[in-house]
Parts: structure tokens; C-alpha cells; sequence
């Protein structure tokens, strides 16, 4: 708690809505299920969809983004706020990515139930996207720190006073 | 005292979250196969009809709603046998 003093109620916020958007990215298929249907080999072998694959990853993704946004409790400069919320950026984008049928894709028929389940993991990856731009732009380097100062510099200096 | 926390945190999360996939907790449970004309999914549910069904004797059975099945061909293609198609294999190498 005694981090959060010195944290704005906006940087609170974004870290809080991070964390929940990457939980609800892990959860979603849980809660609103796929196809669960089975596909029936010439062997006799039953094998899942192969939605049922893309939510695999798509949990797998959410469990990484949610131990990244827990990141952003941690770090304390601008610098490092920006990185973790550019890489909350790019797992919703690979969160949109993963269903797309160029990388593991959904079920042939739109009315399937995979479907349904991919609109909501489009909205929170969508709002994860957002929310990471949000806190890299947020998180702007104070322009007097933009450099930090160069110790060879620093060894060479003339003290002030001396004659040159 | 705040990162050894946050690896804490990190190696627990993803404890759960590999135990969960290891386990199927993360997905409803896919439903037991039984009889195939009730798990097996309809031509309309997965794929469009395959163009060796398009002749009047290789039609399926009962339609468009004929039951399905799709395994990997050894040149690692996909086949899918029509029931009505009296054994036609569609292969999608």
C-alpha cells in the first residue's frame, strides 16, 4: 500500500484495468465456451477443433500479460513504464492476431459458438491495446532526464573556476 | 523487497496458469465421444461440401448435413471421407 501513495489515481487505474484485461483474456474462454465439439479421424480417433487450439493460446497469452501488467506495480521510472506498456500493446495485438485464419484461426461456419467467444477476446485485446498506448504515452521522460549524463564527461570536466 | 515479490508472483501465476492448461481447467470440457452421428460435426458446421461431392452419384446421403471425417494424410494433407461419397476421399495436400 505504500506504493500506491506515491502513484497518481490515473497510473493506478491503467495498472489496475492492465491487470484485469489480461485476466479476463485468460478467463473469457473459460466463461464463454467455444466449440467443444469433437472432430472424428477415418481411425476412429476423436480430436478436438481446431479453435479449440487458438484458445490455448490465447489463455497462454493472457497468463504472460498478466504477469507483465503486475510489472508495472514494480517499476518506478518512466523509461521502464513505457517498455512494459509497449509489450502489453504488442500481446493484444497477438491476442487479436492468434484467431485470425492465417495463423491458427477459428471453425469454417460464423454461427459456431468460437466465434462468440472471439468478440469478446477482440474487445479486451482491443482495450489492452489501448491501455498499453495509454501508459507508454502516459509515462513521457521528464525532458531533463532524457540523457542521462555521460560519465567520461563528467570525469573530463573542468571544475568550475579553474583557468582554462 | 518489492522484486523478489514480483518473481514470486510471476513463477505462481505461471505455476497456475501451466497447471491449468495441463490439466484443461482453462477451457470447458470437450464433449465425450459417442455415437458419431452426435459428435461428429456436420459438413455445414466445419467445412464448405468438397468439390468431389459435386456429381449426382456423389452426393452425401442426407445432404449438406452429412457427418464428416477429416484425419492427416501421410504427406501430411488433410483427407475428408464423405460417407455418401461411397468412399471418396477429398485430399487437401
Amino acid at each position: 500500500m505504500a506504493a500506491l501513495k506515491h502513484q497518481s489515481l490515473t497510473v493506478v487505474l491503467a495498472n489496475a484495468l492492465a491487470g484485469g484485461l489480461a485476466l479476463a483474456l485468460a478467463l473469457t474462454p473459460r466463461l464463454v465456451p467455444p466449440c467443444t465439439r469433437q472432430l472424428e479421424t477415418t481411425v476412429g480417433a476423436a480430436v478436438p477443433m481446431h479453435c479449440h487450439w487458438t484458445f490455448q493460446v490465447e489463455f497462454l497469452l493472457g497468463v504472460a500479460a498478466l504477469i507483465v501488467a503486475g510489472g508495472l506495480w514494480i517499476v518506478r521510472h518512466a523509461e521502464a513504464r513505457r517498455m512494459v506498456g509497449s509489450v502489453l500493446m504488442l500481446f493484444g495485438l497477438l491476442a487479436i492476431t492468434v484467431p485470425q485464419p492465417w495463423v491458427i484461426g477459428l471453425c469454417g461456419n460464423p454461427e459456431m459458438p468460437c466465434h462468440h467467444t472471439a468478440h469478446w477476446l477482440w474487445l479486451w485485446s482491443a482495450l489492452l491495446i489501448a491501455d498499453g498506448t495509454f501508459i507508454a504515452i502516459q509515462a513521457r521522460i521528464p525532458a531533463d532526464k532524457t540523457v542521462p549524463p555521460d560519465p567520461w564527461e563528467k570525469s573530463d570536466a573542468i571544475p568550475k573556476g579553474a583557468k582554462s | 523487497m518489492k522484486w523478489p515479490l514480483y518473481f514470486l508472483f510471476a513463477g505462481v501465476t505461471f505455476a497456475a496458469g501451466a497447471i491449468a492448461l495441463n490439466k484443461g481447467w482453462n477451457l470447458p470440457p470437450l464433449a465425450a465421444q459417442g455415437k458419431p452421428a452426435a459428435t461428429v460435426p456436420t459438413a455445414s458446421d466445419e467445412t464448405a461440401l468438397p468439390a468431389c461431392c459435386a456429381g449426382p452419384s456423389r452426393k452425401p446421403a442426407s445432404g449438406t448435413n452429412a457427418p464428416v471425417a477429416s484425419t492427416t494424410n501421410e504427406a501430411g494433407g488433410r483427407e475428408i471421407v464423405l460417407p455418401g461419397c461411397a468412399g471418396k476421399k477429398h485430399t487437401n495436400n
